[in-house]
């Protein structure tokens, strides 16, 4: 199995200090209800956020893209492989502090999650069936390690079911989905960059 | 006078009415790109069988390209194997398997033009190749209006995971059938042609369409593969391409190991030709 280096999901201390002087079981009260709220009202907000900040990568890939220009079509694999490099590098120096979370945020994770294991019970699928596809296919990969702003290794061969991709919010053309092990992984196919990881995206049941 | 060009222009107007589009021949290979000498024993045996069977492209199924893809690779993996017939003008057509690099859309000599997935046509049919590494919906609507637009006699489809399959070790994608196939039945799609599974196996017709596995030309499972209900053919001893000839209704083909011997054979109607015997 690939080695999966993970940032830690980013605490939320602000809201924590604001709430604390009023009590704790006030505090728990508001967070429970502010919670069902937010599921109640507004679960396509995440959801419209991650499609929203896809779209604001998307620009600034085609930027990039525009004043580094396209991959050329050419048989020199050399300047194919330099061209995809320097869009990476482009991209990395766009976003030098990109963590983990910034798009799969902490309020989309279990909504992605729900969404994937109930698109693969639909299917009559399990997260088994995902995982031992990925297992056979990657009959070359031995360790790797994925990273927010690494180079994403295709050498694993993943290829996504048809039914998680229908799950999952709609992506622009730069950006693909890939899960690895159990977890799924944000790629920019022009630039070969992982853009986000969802630790554990696979194997839960309605968690949402 | 008259008499002679009312029946020059009636014998024209005949010969339009049954014009059909020269007979086409072409080669299949998938999961290919190994760089080991079985790929190489299949590539000369495709150059031998060009002498009696000259097909005009070369279609292939994906895992084009295994492991390392620098420079070298292309070289090692497909133009020195394949380089007689690139020589001889023959393009090559690719789809992309879940080991290839998004990036080698951008070679040339596989005829992608940069794009994930496109379409040919050549005589009477229109070739439309996928990725199937991700469907995305842009994808599947694309692959609808490319399907209900084409007017050719033919429709064969390309990609690299079977639908249905035999093999042992990956089986048929499911998920992807249920997504395919109802559009592919729809718009009157002919041949599948995938590779994917590392053996050769022909698929009796399901719903009109019938399905081929040619993922033995270079990669091979030797025994990877259980005969079923719906095997029409199999060969999983030796690597294996197929080579097919479409004139007319008619497409006949071979299946031909990396000794050049003839594994399966047989010929084909199109699905108008089929629904009309009805």
């Amino acid at each position: 199995m690939p080695t999966l280096i993970h940032d830690p999901y980013p605490d939320n201390p602000t809201a924590r200090r604001r709430l604390w002087p009023v009590g704790p079981v006030i505090a728990a009260i508001l967070l429970a209800a502010t919670a069902t709220f937010s599921y109640a009202q507004g679960a396509g907000e995440p959801v419209r956020a991650f499609m929203a900040a896809t779209r604001d990568y998307a620009q600034m890939h085609r930027r990039l893209e525009q004043q580094i220009g396209p991959i050329e079509i050419t048989t020199s694999i050399d300047q194919i492989n330099r061209s995809i490099q320097q869009l990476a590098t482009a991209i990395r120096a766009e976003r030098p502090g990109a963590t983990q979370g910034a798009f799969f945020t902490p309020a989309l994770a279990p909504e992605l999650r729900a969404r994937i294991n109930e698109a693969l019970l639909a299917d009559d699928f399990t997260a088994d069936d995902v995982i031992r596809a990925g297992r056979v296919d990657g009959i070359d990969y031995g360790r790797v390690a994925l990273r927010v702003n690494g180079t994403f290794p295709w050498i694993l061969g993943t290829a996504m079911f048809p039914c998680v991709i229908q799950a999952l919010p709609e992506l622009p053309p730069e950006l693909q989905y890939r899960i690895v092990g159990t977890d799924l992984v944000l790629i920019d196919i022009h630039a070969s960059l992982i853009v986000d990881i969802l630790p554990s995206a696979l194997g839960w049941d309605t968690e949402r | 006078m008259g008499i002679a060009l009312r029946g020059l222009f009636g014998a024209l107007l005949a010969g339009a009415l049954t014009w059909q589009a020269p007979p086409i021949t072409f080669a299949v290979i998938g999961d290919n790109g190994t760089g080991e000498t079985p790929q190489y024993d299949v590539a000369r045996q495709m150059l031998k069988t060009h002498a009696t069977v000259p097909f005009s492209l070369v279609l292939m199924m994906g895992d084009n390209m295994y492991g390392a893809q620098q420079p070298r690779d292309f070289v090692d993996k497909f133009e020195i194997p394949y380089g007689p017939l690139l020589r001889m003008g023959i393009p090559f057509y690719a789809a992309l398997g879940n080991h290839d690099e998004p990036g080698n859309r951008n070679y040339p000599p596989f005829n992608m033009n940069g794009q994930r997935y496109y379409s040919v046509v050549r005589g009477p049919v229109r070739f439309l190749f996928l990725d199937t590494n991700f469907m995305e919906p842009q994808q599947v609507q694309w692959f609808e209006r490319a399907l209900r637009d084409a007017t050719e006699q033919w429709k064969i489809v390309i990609f690299h995971h079977p639908l249905y399959s035999d093999g042992d070790r990956h089986g048929p994608s499911v998920s992807l059938r249920v997504l395919l196939e109802p559009l592919m039945v729809r718009h009157g799609v002919d041949i599948v042609l995938s590779g994917h599974e590392h053996i050769y196996e022909r698929i009796r017709p399901q719903k009109g369409i019938t399905y081929f596995i040619v993922g033995s030309s270079g990669q091979l499972r030797r025994g990877g593969m259980t005969p079923s209900a719906l095997t029409a053919a199999g060969f999983d001893r030796d690597q294996a391409f197929m080579v097919a000839s479409i004139d007319g209704g008619d497409l006949t083909f071979q299946a031909i190991s990396r000794t050049g011997v003839v594994v399966d054979s047989g010929v084909l109607h199109d699905r108008a030709a089929t629904e009309s015997e009805k």
